[in-house]
């Protein structure tokens, strides 16, 4: 138990310290929590025929065995078969109408949950353009994509599935219990008494073993992380003879998830063993009570045989419900993921100002600090410059002196906690979010091209653009001769990532879309870097085009980028270091012409 | 809590035989404890027929008369029936789960083990991701198999016969009546067979299309936000999406109408099994009292086949795990200890390549083509050439990552199949191109290089590796978590760590793997600081890009479509005018005109320098 704690308390630290909260179990849902019932409003509508169905093929059951019983006791009674033809007439009937019912009703539950799911998931996608890729960068890769599309398939299971049925099952059980009630008070008594307790059952469960369940969310990534961390290293061992001893980690993480699984199944066991006693005893009970009470004269023999056949009808809709338990489960658990995305706030509060015509492509930096977590150093510290119309800065400094970050609360993806960003003199957080995001074209060292033909990479910059004006863009950022020579051209598909090109080609592509974008400022993050060194002309060729007659900021750890700028600054931890033209700051020999220093001594 | 609940095919109740066997084989060592199960499960089934035998038995016989005093032995039996099944029923739950979960543990550290052996030929052509879900969503499904369907399985083939024969009992013609209703339902999943694989099919491709269009939408965000193009990613999801739920709709609709077919032969028997008896009762062929017995046996005979059918949809979701899973055990790893022990003597690190061929897979291109080098020991060799000459592949096979298809690969001129891979793996400290950080510490990043090391030791190679400056400037020093989830580190303080590493290790042989992509400039120069450092006094191998590390190796080899096209000091080649010198020339040239054009900046404008004055806002 304590190891199991320990997990717990270690994961919720660690991620905690990351500002991270999904899957750690900081959302305590209940099987019928408010907050779930409530994310499903406006779905509720859907779930109307799920129900009606259900009840109607329950009912035929009922109706069935009520049938059969009366035409058992004509049996018992002597009398001839021929009476009983109509009660045959009618079961058959029954038994085509529920097979016509079952085929409607799980086509029915499918479209329903699945239209859940979908809505949920557009809901999501949604919330995460609210929440920016600041937020989404907070977040453990891999846990949103599983919340998106597990969360939602488990969930849509809860309301398409789980919900109707706990209605089907109540009603269904409840008009059994009547009617045995009118048959004979005391049985009806033992087999509501029985009822109650297999629907207790599965809340019982759920309330001993949530806290398990919460604990192999928890274990169960953990051990995945492990797995992918360990597989995408795996050279790295080999080659160091490192595999064992890193496995042990591994090995302690299956063992993790070994111990919250038999937990699990322990408490369930323990919970269920009282409440699935009175089940399983309950109808035995009822026969035998029966036979007494018939034996007594207190009820007819109709009745026995009602009781006989109506017993494991009245199992049904409790089996029914437990068998459809586990969707409700795993949904719980995806409950809390899908509720951590749609109640989260946005790190940058959405703007409620009305649009205005257009600003002039000038920004600034105000006296800006800004902190990724509250106990980090500033990431940007007291932070002045400005850009005016027309200019082109560079930024510059080492890894982590906070270059990218600029970009990260230009665009508004975080807000700074002092100090103002401004975009043409406006403070960026009352300009609508679609607003900002048009005035900047950005090319950086990673630009992720999306699964699709290069067409339709290319469009999202521009989704009314001509084939011309594809072609166009394309030549200006020297990309066109070689989409040209993809097997399909524009129409070519680029692989996950756009894996299929190499670096080079997908820098290419990324420009031409900032060609297409064609908007008035633009952010080179690292444009070059991770181009090898034969395109590296090429493409710096292509930036040039584009930057020119654009308010440009070059953000560089290499000074190759920044020596023709109008202005340079410096940034040190943060900071403003220095600032001035490249040959002023040369010349004043600080930070700068040191780097300048360094860099010569690498050739 | 591990179910999966996503579509898959209803397996013809043929075919669930074969699978069975299958996984099977999965569970050897398990073998034992699983016949508990089994036969505890057959139990629990047979306590719940004779139950409701019973029940019915007694229900009959009130009927027709018989006291409850004479039939007190009757309820006896019938409490001791339910009760046991009930006891019994639970410790199975406990026992099989027990098995599954253990064994799942189990094969989950065996499968790391063999992708380790593996590694990383097989390791590359899949994504990483894949093999992760695989050791645990495919396992997983182990789980279902192992707790869930064996003894639902068994049940299904072991009642429905038993139910029978009681039938066949009360009278024979009863047994006869139901048989066919029984076999009809078992062929239920034959019925549409090809149409549920179709739509199953179609429904998993349509799973990993909107799958891979939320991945494109979160891990495009950024591009997504910045060009405003949220319709387009929604009008793309609601595509993928629309497909998925037309698929999902489809095979349920055809699966429905299969369990309605079940359910219908079901309650058709029953009409069988009610007028029959009935009949056979007023007639006098058989005891009324038994009449109720019939009608429950019929209901018990169907319900395993029932199971058995929705046992079919669990079964082939598993079928397939454990096909992926097994596929991944029964893989021949490419690279196999020849030996156990070593050469005898000392090993002089000396490294030869022997006219070696190789290629990647039987379909791929040769990628190298006959080559042959040698660096002696205490040599610094550069290996430099166009990008796909083969560079890294030399450095895979010195490490014994893939096998040579032709020559051999030889230190102090053993072949390396004559090494252990452990034992060769120890002489070589390997720093790669693209430096992978595991999710741990920076102390335990470093400690990869060896386990046993001390923190002084830790301190030491980081501090010749030149990474204690940033390394000590982190949030948590030392004990800053590092990789996927934790702080990320520039490509030059990535090389210092793996470099940290090979110093920790301290082997003779090094093999390094220049980044090709640029680094800051201060972190480049402490690399090559580093390198310096590190190769010194070791035989080396290096492949590199940058004209200052080719510049400072002993000798450079220069590799072109697989082959050793130049060999000899930089200054040689640079003269010979070959390959190597056009290859540098056009680097080279970029840099040298960036720095002639700084230096004529320096010297212009020293004398009209001025303070600059460092805008700051007030506070």
């Amino acid at each position: 138990m304590s190891k199991k704690t320990d997990v717990v308390n270690e994961y919720t630290r660690v991620e905690s310290k990351r500002g991270l909260s999904i899957t750690t179990g900081s959302n305590r849902v209940k099987l019928f929590d408010r907050r779930v019932l409530e994310l499903g409003r406006g779905e509720y509508g859907k779930l109307r025929s799920v129900i009606i169905l259900g009840l109607l093929i329950s009912f035929s059951y009922i109706v069935q065995g009520l049938l059969i019983a009366v035409i058992l006791n004509g049996v018992f009674a002597g009398a001839s078969l021929r009476n009983s033809e109509l009660y045959f007439a009618a079961v058959a009937l029954l038994i085509v109408l529920r097979w016509a019912m079952i085929r409607e009703n799980d086509r029915i539950a499918a479209k329903t949950a699945s239209s859940i799911a979908m809505s949920l998931r557009r809901r999501m996608y949604r919330k995460l353009y609210e929440l920016g890729p600041g937020w989404v960068s907070t977040q453990k890769s891999g846990v949103i994509q599983a919340t998106l599309v597990d969360g939602a398939e488990a969930l849509q299971n809860y309301y398409g599935r789980f919900l109707p049925q706990v209605i089907v099952s109540i009603v269904a059980g409840v008009s059994i219990v009547a009617i045995l009630l009118h048959v004979d008070i005391i049985i009806g008594l033992v087999i509501g008494a029985m009822m109650i307790a297999a629907l207790i059952q599965p809340i019982a469960i759920y309330k001993g073993v949530g806290k398990g369940i919460r604990i192999w969310f928890v274990a169960m990534p953990r051990l995945f992380a492990e797995y992918v961390d360990n597989i995408q290293g795996i050279v790295t061992l080999k080659s160091f003879n490192a595999s064992q001893k890193q496995g042990e980690i591994l090995y302690q993480r299956t063992n993790d998830l070994y111990d919250a699984e038999i937990g699990i199944l322990r408490d369930e066991i323990l919970w269920s063993i009282l409440p699935g006693l009175v089940a399983a005893i309950c109808s035995t009970v009822a026969i035998i009570i029966g036979a007494i009470r018939m034996d007594a004269g207190a009820i007819s023999a109709e009745g026995l045989l009602f009781v006989l056949l109506l017993v494991r009808e009245a199992l049904r809709p409790v089996t029914d419900l437990s068998q459809i338990i586990h969707f409700s489960f795993t949904g719980m658990g995806a409950a809390e993921g899908v509720l951590d995305v749609l109640e989260a706030v946005p790190l940058a509060v959405a703007s409620t100002r009305t649009p205005t015509t257009s600003f002039p492509p000038s920004f600034a930096f105000e006296g800006v600090t800004f902190r990724y977590r509250k106990t980090d150093a500033p990431a940007i510290d007291n932070l002045s410059f400005s850009v005016s119309p027309g200019e082109k800065v560079a930024l510059v400094g080492r890894s982590g002196s906070g270059k990218t970050t600029v970009t990260a609360l230009l665009m508004r993806f975080f807000d700074p906690q002092a100090g103002f960003v401004r975009l043409g003199g406006e403070d960026v957080r009352f300009i609508p979010a679609d607003e900002l995001h048009a005035m900047y074209s950005i090319v950086s060292q990673d630009m992720f091209l999306f699964h699709g033909t290069v067409r339709e990479n290319l469009l999202m910059a521009k989704p009314t653009a001509s084939q011309e004006e594809l072609e166009q863009a394309a030549r200006a950022a020297a990309a066109h001769k070689f989409i040209t020579a993809l097997p399909q051209g524009y129409d070519t598909l680029i692989g996950e990532r756009g894996v299929r090109l190499s670096g080079g080609e997908r820098q290419r592509i990324a420009i031409a879309r900032a060609f297409l974008k064609d908007a008035p400022i633009l952010i080179l993050d690292e444009a070059t870097s991770s181009v090898d060194v034969a395109n590296e002309a090429l493409i710096r060729k292509t930036i040039a085009g584009l930057a020119r007659d654009r308010t440009t900021l070059i953000i560089s750890h290499r000074l190759l980028a920044a020596r023709d700028a109008d202005r340079i600054y410096v940034l040190e931890k943060g900071r403003l270091a220095e600032a001035g033209t490249h040959s002023e700051l040369v010349g004043y020999k600080g930070n700068y012409s040191a780097l300048v220093r360094a860099e010569e001594a690498c050739i | 809590m591990s179910h999966e609940h996503s579509t898959h095919f209803d397996l013809p109740v043929g075919q669930v035989f074969r699978k069975v066997r299958v996984i099977d084989r999965l569970l050897t060592s398990y073998h034992m404890d699983l016949w508990k199960v089994k036969i505890a499960s057959i139990v629990i089934q047979v306590l719940g027929i004779l139950s409701a035998i019973t029940g019915a038995y007694l229900v009959g016989s009130v009927i027709t008369g018989v006291s409850v005093i004479d039939l007190w032995p009757t309820i006896g039996l019938l409490l001791l029936f339910t009760v046991t099944q009930f006891g019994l029923s639970n410790l199975n739950t406990y026992w099989a789960h027990v098995i599954a979960f253990r064994s799942l543990a189990e094969i989950r550290k065996a499968l790391y083990q063999k992708l380790d052996e593996l590694a990383p030929a097989y390791v590359i052509k899949q994504r990483s991701g894949d093999l992760a879900r695989s050791a645990l969503s495919d396992v997983n499904l182990l789980e279902l198999y192992i707790a869930h369907t064996l003894p639902e399985f068994l049940q299904a083939i072991v009642v429905t016969p038993l139910a029978l024969i009681f039938l066949g009992l009360i009278h024979w013609s009863l047994m006869i009546a139901l048989a066919p209703f029984l076999i009809a339902a078992i062929t239920v999943p034959d019925w549409f067979a090809r149409r549920a694989e179709a739509q199953g099919k179609a429904h998993r491709e349509s799973a990993g299309t909107m799958s891979a269009d939320v991945i494109d939408y979160i891990q495009g965000m950024r591009e997504v936000v910045a060009f405003g193009a949220v319709k387009l990613s929604m009008n793309r999801l609601d595509a993928s999406q629309q497909k998925y739920s037309d698929t999902y709709v489809a095979y349920e609709s055809r699966s429905g109408m299969e369990r309605g077919a079940g359910d219908a032969l079901l309650a058709g028997g029953m009409v069988v099994t009610v007028a029959l008896g009935g009949w056979l009762s007023i007639m006098g062929y058989m005891d009324v009292a038994l009449y109720p017995v019939a009608a429950v046996l019929t209901a018990m005979a169907f319900s395993p086949v029932m199971h058995l059918l929705n046992i079919a949809r669990q079964l082939s979701q598993t079928a397939a795990a454990t096909d992926r899973v097994f596929g991944i055990m029964n893989t021949q790893p490419s690279v196999v200890d020849r030996v156990s022990t070593p050469p005898e003597g000392p090993i002089t690190p000396e490294v030869c390549f022997d006219d070696v061929r190789f290629r990647y897979g039987p379909e791929l291109p040769e990628v190298l083509k006959g080559v042959n080098l040698k660096v002696s020991p205490g040599e610094t060799v550069a290996l430099v050439g166009p990008s796909g000459a083969g560079k890294s592949t030399c450095t895979y096979l010195l490490l014994r990552l893939w096998d040579p298809a032709e020559g051999s690969v030889r230190i102090d001129g053993h072949d390396l199949l004559e090494f252990p891979q452990e034992y060769l793996r120890d002489m070589i400290a390997y720093v790669p191109q693209d430096v992978y950080l595991f999710n741990m510490s920076v102390k335990e990043n470093i400690r990869i290089g060896r386990s046993d090391a001390t923190e002084t030791e830790i301190r030491e190679a980081a501090r010749r590796a030149f990474a204690l400056d940033f390394i000590e400037a982190l949030p948590d020093k030392w004990d800053t978590v590092l990789g996927e989830r934790g702080t990320t580190l520039s490509g030059g303080q990535r090389q210092r760590i793996a470099i940290a590493r090979a110093f920790l290790k301290n082997a003779p042989i090094l093999i390094m793997d220049e980044a090709v992509s640029s680094l800051d400039t201060e972190s480049e120069v402490n690399v090559r600081k580093a390198i310096k450092e590190i190769s010194s006094g070791r035989t080396t191998l290096i492949v590199a890009h940058r004209p200052s590390t080719i510049r400072s190796a002993d000798r450079v080899i220069m590799l072109a479509n697989g082959k050793v096209e130049e060999n000899g000091t930089f200054d040689e080649l640079i003269a010979a005018n070959g390959a190597f010198s056009r290859l540098m020339a056009a680097q080279i040239i970029t840099q040298m005109d960036h720095k002639m054009t700084t230096q004529m900046d320096h010297k212009t404008t020293t004398q009209t320098t001025t303070k600059m004055t460092v805008q700051r806002a007030t506070p």
